[in-house]
């Protein structure tokens, strides 16, 4: 039965309840495959070859007597009923009623899946594919590889007690592998076969790479360099974006306040930008709808290095006064015209090239710090590569990001952006 | 003995079993139901509640020779399971043809008996038979407390009730279950904002009972005192001079050295797919190695109903304790039966998965720092731990080698390369010692090598502590886990561990 069938049946019952006022409904099933491969076996125990099935009912329902309950079930081991009587016995007292989404039935929703319907043979066509990238990665006779390949397959629908209706149909292609435990790739996208053509492309460069992390260690005399990091999208996220969230504003652990976005405080150089763009058609990025019933949107966190809104779930956009947003968990999602690294270090004399920051996320992002090892990473001279370093980065990420040097940066062998910035090394 | 708990799909299961033998098949079918309640207070007042429920079957289907396919969903009929069973069935018999995904070792497994229904294994309790009403009351109370400590702090509070229960059934008859009921603290988030400065720190708490949990916040008074004290200290606090100082930890700092830095290596998975700094080039852990001091040990094992407690491995058979380090030598890996023997060491039933859609893998329970010879805490237990820690090192004559001391505490959050052995762990609290004052410094960021940091311990005060607890992860799943130590742990000087 297709979602939207599964919830019309709550839709009926939970319409006609003279206990509930306002409801929202959202259903969403969802099948995903995972094959997984390491240097000693294609699905092995650890990683095995995988079909995982789920199912849930995502509900908020507004009682007459203004309480809100808020849960997940299983439209299966539930039916109307037993879903009120649930929601009346965990329903909490709420500041306002029960927001619904502003989103039309007309809005236009970016297709995210090229062919209906869930596909078939897909476990063993990522088997065969995790194959062919295990045999190119053993000629790379590194020490050790992990990586998988995934398909994951989604159907949803929402609805709620204002009419508002949204269906939506996904597919979404991923597969990542990390060799030595240090370089790491990935990529995703909506359209089949195009996963592993990626990755393998990209073998050669980071056994390159691997190569040049095995040469004897550098010695680094300069206290100062410019960075490129790979994980850097993970500073961004860490410092800046978890304190972005409307929510965290809200309740005060958020360094910025309401003003600072009314008064687009600048947080950044002017040319450091954060926008975000759910609407593209077939993006691995896109979102047709969230479990609010908010639509997938473009819009600004940062721009011009000022803030411009919080992104806020319903409850904080009524509370706060800005608009809702499906919000976005990384920054490596956001789109913005990236210069090439090979463009930025051209231009650049001296500077490290950083696979991993270990730690990024043990940070106290109240106060900006940062003292991050950085082990698997290369120094650069004029271009040229001198050898392995392993420097500590410290500093205050709120003056990197202050720092017209500081921006994202596309690379040919990373799906994420990386960020680079000038920062304090200690050796 | 046969399970108390998830009976009601007992005829799927029996259909499954039957089924599989038909086909000449092996299974490994692990049911698991979580009911979750979690409240928010933040803004002075509650915030939302939220209730979820899933139920669901992981199942492993092997053939005869030990090819394997993993799948899982939460349509828990008849005929879905079926339909999952025959298409893994498939998968594993094609990875037989094509020679891969071999997990033979899973015949190796002996039947395991149920170990029955006691309080430890059995505390099922339906979530709505909790006393839901009695959170919000909770939330108020902990952040009037803190609040009449300093009005000034802005408190946000995320409680939870986690009900786990779990049946793991296999085809030679295993039949065992059990149930893993939390109440917590998960969050609370106190930030201190003033015109001379910032600092926020975090508290957390977790128990079987909610009675137990209102224990705990009564007795956890005084250490929340410290933190509001703490807070107001560090904002006026100066950094530290980055480089490599003589420093003391609390448990829950050297519990994260125990977790991060030697736990993860010393998963066997890891090990034999070289990831480890403790597996050596042909991914054997490196048993028998001298790594720390002779009065150092490192264990994994829980043995009381709290967050890192499960009793059985994911595939049924009793979880064992493990010495990772057993007088300062190395001596066991956190093992499961698939890597154990290809890495040397023996089997301990190690292997834990977050929910019922997730493969198992090697995990850890609580893993914790014992010294042995330990010293005595300085100070009486009414003292604030910075003045303890103060006598614990006048007591020991450490001031006379170190003038300087830096008493590190609380930790952040952490992180370990366990390829390469280093770590990065973020720290709540810092103060600098000498023998005649305590000087408050901002948070640290605490980093080095794993092994490094396990030979500098010299000395250690106070009984073991594994109260602190957290959320590890890996694999892309979550593993709820406690670690400690000591309460108490001195580390010498050691360039290659530093605090920045």
């Amino acid at each position: 039965m297709q979602p939207a069938a599964q919830i019309a049946r709550y839709n009926d019952a939970l319409k006609k309840h003279a206990d509930v006022t306002r409801f929202r409904l959202f259903l969403s099933e969802q099948q995903a495959i995972d094959v997984g491969f390491t240097k000693q076996t294609v699905v092995g125990i650890y990683q095995p070859a995988t079909q995982n099935q789920h199912i849930v009912l995502n509900y908020a329902i507004e009682l007459a007597d203004g309480r809100i309950a808020y849960g997940k079930t299983h439209p299966a081991s539930s039916d109307p009923k037993m879903l009120i009587n649930l929601a009346k016995t965990t329903a909490a007292p709420s500041e306002e009623p029960l927001i619904l989404s502003p989103a039309t039935s007309a809005d236009p929703l970016p297709p995210l899946i090229s062919t209906p319907g869930r596909p078939n043979g897909l476990l063993p066509a990522l088997t065969k594919q995790a194959s062919a990238l295990r045999t190119a990665l053993l000629a790379t006779k590194a020490k050790s590889f992990e990586g998988e390949l995934s398909a994951i397959y989604s159907n949803s629908a929402y609805l709620d007690s204002n009419g508002l209706t949204l269906e939506s149909e996904a597919i979404r292609f991923a597969g990542r592998y990390e060799v030595n435990g240090a370089l790491e790739t990935s990529f995703s996208t909506r359209q089949a076969d195009t996963v592993t053509p990626v990755l393998l492309e990209r073998v050669a460069g980071l056994t390159d790479f691997g190569n040049a992390l095995e040469a004897s260690p550098t010695v680094l005399k300069k206290k100062r360099l410019p960075i490129f990091l790979a994980n850097g999208t993970d500073l961004v996220d860490t410092f800046l974006l978890s304190q972005l969230a409307g929510n965290s504003i809200l309740d005060g652990s958020s360094r910025f306040k309401t003003e600072d976005f009314t008064k687009h405080t600048a947080v950044a150089h002017a040319g450091f930008n954060l926008p975000f763009d759910q609407t593209r058609p077939m993006h691995q990025h896109s979102i047709r709808f969230d479990g609010q019933g908010l639509t997938g949107q473009k819009y600004d966190l940062i721009k011009d290095g000022k803030l411009t809104e919080p992104f806020c779930d319903l409850k904080s956009a009524t509370r706060l006064g800005f608009s809702p947003r499906i919000g976005e968990s990384s920054s490596r999602v956001a789109l913005t015209d990236l210069p090439d690294f090979a463009d930025i270090s051209t231009e650049t004399d001296s500077f490290i090239l950083a696979f991993h920051a270990l730690g990024v996320h043990t940070q106290n992002k109240f106060l900006g710090t940062y003292s991050l090892p950085c082990a698997d990473s290369l120094y650069f001279e004029k271009g040229k590569l001198v050898g392995p370093v392993s420097p500590v980065i410290t500093g205050n990420f709120f003056d990197v990001l202050k720092d017209k040097k500081t921006c994202l940066v596309r690379h040919p062998l990373f799906s994420a952006p990386m960020l680079t910035f000038v920062t304090d090394l200690t050796v | 003995m046969s399970s108390k708990l998830l009976r009601e799909h007992d005829s799927l299961m029996k259909s499954l079993i039957t089924t599989a033998k038909k086909d000449r098949a092996y299974v490994v079918a692990r049911l698991h139901r979580r009911d979750y309640y979690s409240a928010l207070r933040r803004n002075h007042k509650l915030d939302q509640t939220e209730v979820s429920q899933d139920s669901g079957l992981g199942l492993y289907v092997f053939t005869m020779r030990g090819h394997v396919a993993f799948g899982s969903t939460n349509n828990l009929t008849t005929d879905s399971v079926q339909s999952l069973y025959k298409e893994l069935l498939a998968a594993a018999r094609t990875n037989e043809e094509l020679g891969i995904g071999q997990a033979k070792e899973i015949y190796e497994l002996k039947p395991q008996a149920n170990l029955g229904e006691d309080a430890l294994h059995y505390q099922h309790l339906s979530l709505l038979d909790y006393d839901l009403g009695a959170l919000p009351p909770l939330m108020e109370k902990l952040e009037k407390f803190i609040t009449d400590l300093n009005p000034a702090i802005n408190v946000s509070i995320a409680t939870d009730i986690e009900q786990d229960q779990w049946r793991i059934m296999r085809s030679d008859g295993t039949d065992v279950d059990f149930s893993v009921p939390k109440v917590r603290v998960r969050t609370a988030v106190l930030t201190l904002q003033t015109k001379a400065g910032s600092a926020q720190a975090r508290l957390r708490y977790s128990a079987p009972t909610l009675a137990d949990l209102e224990t705990q916040l009564v007795d956890a008074e005084t250490s929340i005192r410290e933190t509001v004290s703490d807070l107001e200290r560090q904002i006026t606090a100066k950094s530290v001079t980055p480089g490599s100082p003589a420093m003391i930890l609390d448990a829950a700092l050297v519990g994260m050295i125990a977790h991060e830095a030697l736990g993860h290596p010393a998963e066997s998975d890891l090990v034999i797919s070289h990831n480890s700094v403790l597996g050596d080039s042909k991914g054997h852990f490196k048993k028998g190695q001298k790594i720390a001091a002779t009065s150092v040990n490192v264990f994994d094992h829980e043995a009381n109903l709290t967050h890192g407690f499960h009793p059985y491995g994911a595939f049924g058979n009793v979880r064992k304790p493990v010495a990772i380090v057993k007088n300062g030598v190395l001596s066991e890996s956190i093992s499961d039966v698939f890597s154990a023997n290809k890495t040397g060491v023996p089997n301990k039933n190690c292997e834990r998965s977050e929910g019922y859609w997730a493969p198992a893998v090697p995990r850890m329970s609580n893993t914790y720092v014992e010294v042995t010879d330990h010293q005595p805490i300085g100070g009486d237990k009414s003292t604030i731990a910075a003045e303890q820690a103060q006598a614990t090192l006048r007591a020991s004559g450490t001031f006379k080698k170190h003038p300087s001391v830096l008493f590190i505490r609380q930790m952040t959050g952490g992180q370990v390369n366990p390829a390469n052995g280093s770590f990065m762990f973020g720290t709540a609290f810092v103060d600098e010692l000498t023998d005649k004052s305590i000087t408050a410094r901002k948070p640290v960021s605490f980093s080095g090598s794993v092994l490094a940091a396990l030979t500098s311990i010299s000395f250690a005060a106070g009984d073991v502590d594994t109260t602190d607890f957290g959320y590890c992860g890996k694999s892309s799943q979550t593993a709820h886990v406690t670690s400690g130590g000591n309460a108490l742990v001195f580390l010498e000087p050691n360039s290659e561990v530093t605090v920045a």
